[in-house]
């Protein structure tokens, strides 16, 4: 309980208040350094925001400067007379500040103490709680057959599945317990029953106990066997026509889908083939027949125009393949080239005498790439031999790569 | 624990103050424990006889701890301690605050600083500070030096 909050019966002297808090001191200390007194938590909260005593703003430099007030003035606030903090719920308690907790816990009755079930959850005043106790809706009772306790909202469904509950057969007015009860019925020779073979026709109906000797002259007993097969049979059938009727539902539903599918199609294509038809039905038929005329015309143009564009497309397919058959020729004129140029330079090199055949493949390498054509491939030369063998029919059809011409100087250069 | 002795604090603060009110001063609006608004009257034989003047307190959540913000409003004093925005100059306001004091010894300090004012005249840099100055009070670095007025 918080004893700031108390409210006192008489005024108190102002040297038993705390300047911070301004009411009577709560566990008051002492500063060891002024001699001033506070609370104990009014100084330590002070002390947060500034290390200065709240009064004469000397300096304190830890919290271990505070030591407790002298046991007269801890007395005095202690003794101060209180109302009980329950004094608007209608207590009427007077007394010592440090009785206090003990009155709010063990003798106020206008405490607020929560309902001892715990389903219950409500706040009752101490002095209602006995009799809230006896009225309230969570309380447990005794179940009158059983014995058992069960809480209050779950008699009513208690009842029901009490084991040991007397009930009496409706039929033969005998008591039993519950649990027997169900088995019983069963088996009351006094409860009435339809024949067996009543789903055939047979109209008998009787006690529970006449059942054999019916069933021994029943007209339907020997025809038993039949009929069971037959309402075998007819389950099937009932079980695949079912599965049919089904079957056709889905169908129908996939026609449905289709019909409203080729009725858009056909609302959609009606835009081409008729676009003006639609529109023309008020201003009458010639309209309509000229319109049509314009129509016909302006689709012979466009086949015309089609009939070109494909002219065209065969001829841009000839001219493509033919590019292609160039490239390819480029190409090979491209290796002839570079194998004669690896030859040459091979001849050089042998005519200067001077550096071995392995010298040679770092060079080719190296005009590879300064060459101007920048063709980094280094083909080996038997490769290409072969391959300048295979195309020197093409040669003359081709003129060299322009990117050769300079090159050409260079390599003499070497 | 703080909230509960700051509202705890102002509600006696504020019952004090009704029921034994200080010459010349009166609450007129304390709603809520933000804001307060109460009026200072001049004291006779002053400069400020007969003059009415309103203050506003606003409270932070740390109070006592800390100090309340005080200007005035409305009507405002010429003093060399008060801005004409309501700015006071009063170290007990600022850097020298201590939770001993309240709403009740801070008007006594400002009366006391209006009663003993021998020259009604504004702060000698009213216009710069005025211009300058952020709507707290409490964001201003005051140097205080004068202890006479």
């Amino acid at each position: 309980m918080d004893l700031n909050s108390v409210v006192y019966v008489e005024s108190v002297n102002s040297n038993l208040i705390c300047c911070v808090c301004q009411t009577p001191f709560v566990d008051p200390v002492v500063i060891e350094s002024c001699g001033h007194t506070f609370c104990k938590n009014c100084i330590t909260q002070a002390l947060l925001t500034r290390s200065t005593c709240p009064v004469d703003r000397s300096h304190i430099s830890s919290v271990n400067e505070f030591r407790p007030a002298a046991k007269i003035i801890v007395n005095m606030v202690n003794e101060l007379l209180t109302y009980c903090p329950n004094k608007n719920a209608g207590c009427t308690y007077q007394g010592q500040r440090q009785l206090l907790i003990y009155h709010l816990k063990e003798e106020c009755m206008f405490a607020k103490l929560a309902c001892r079930n715990e389903e219950c959850g409500e706040m009752i005043l101490k002095k209602d709680l006995s009799k809230h106790m006896e009225s309230c809706k969570a309380r447990m009772v005794k179940c009158e057959n059983c014995e058992a306790k069960v809480q209050l909202s779950t008699l009513e469904g208690h009842k029901f599945t009490c084991p040991v509950k007397n009930i009496e057969c409706p039929f033969c007015h005998t008591t039993r317990i519950q649990s027997e009860h169900t088995l019983h019925l069963e088996e009351c020779p006094e409860k009435p029953v339809t024949c067996l073979h009543v789903e055939f026709g047979c109209s008998w109906e009787g006690r529970q106990c006449d059942l054999s000797d019916h069933i021994v002259s029943c007209s339907y007993e020997p025809l038993k066997g039949f009929f069971s097969m037959y309402k075998q049979r007819n389950e099937a059938l009932e079980q695949e026509n079912q599965q049919l009727r089904t079957n056709i539902q889905e169908l129908n539903n996939t026609v449905d889908l289709l019909e409203n599918q080729v009725s858009a199609m056909s609302d959609w294509l009606s835009n081409f083939t008729d676009p003006k038809g639609l529109s023309s039905n008020s201003e009458g038929q010639h309209l309509n027949s000229s319109a049509h005329d314009i129509l016909l015309s302006g689709n012979d143009h466009i086949k015309n125009e089609i009939e070109n564009l494909n002219f065209s497309l065969v001829d841009i397919d000839a001219i493509m393949t033919e590019n292609m058959r160039m490239q390819e020729e480029i190409q090979s004129v491209k290796n002839i080239c570079h194998g004669l140029r690896m030859q040459m330079h091979y001849l050089l090199m042998e005519k200067r005498g001077g550096e071995p055949s392995v010298g040679t493949t770092g060079s080719v390498v190296r005009t590879g790439l300064n060459g101007p054509i920048g063709i980094g491939r280094t083909v080996p030369p038997n490769a290409n031999n072969s391959k300048s063998g295979h195309d020197t029919s093409l040669e003359s059809n081709m003129r060299p790569p322009r990117s050769l011409g300079p090159e050409s100087p260079r390599q003499e250069k070497l | 624990m703080s909230n509960a002795l700051f509202t705890k604090r102002l509600s006696k603060e504020l019952v004090d103050l009704k029921i034994n009110p200080p010459v010349g001063i009166e609450v007129t609006e304390a709603d809520t424990f933000k804001s307060w608004k109460l009026t200072l009257d001049g004291v006779d034989g002053t400069l400020y006889a007969g003059e009415r003047f309103t203050l506003e307190f606003r409270f932070s959540p740390n109070y006592p701890m800390e100090s309340p913000e005080v200007v005035f409003t409305g009507n405002i004093p010429i003093h060399p301690h008060i801005y004409s925005n309501g700015h006071i100059c009063l170290n007990v306001l600022y850097n020298q605050w201590s939770p001993v004091l309240s709403v009740r010894s801070v008007c006594l300090s400002i009366q006391s600083m209006l009663s003993s004012c021998t020259c009604k005249e504004p702060p000698p840099d009213n216009n710069h500070y005025v211009k300058t100055a952020k709507a707290s009070p409490k964001q201003t670095q005051w140097s205080f030096h004068d202890d006479s007025v």
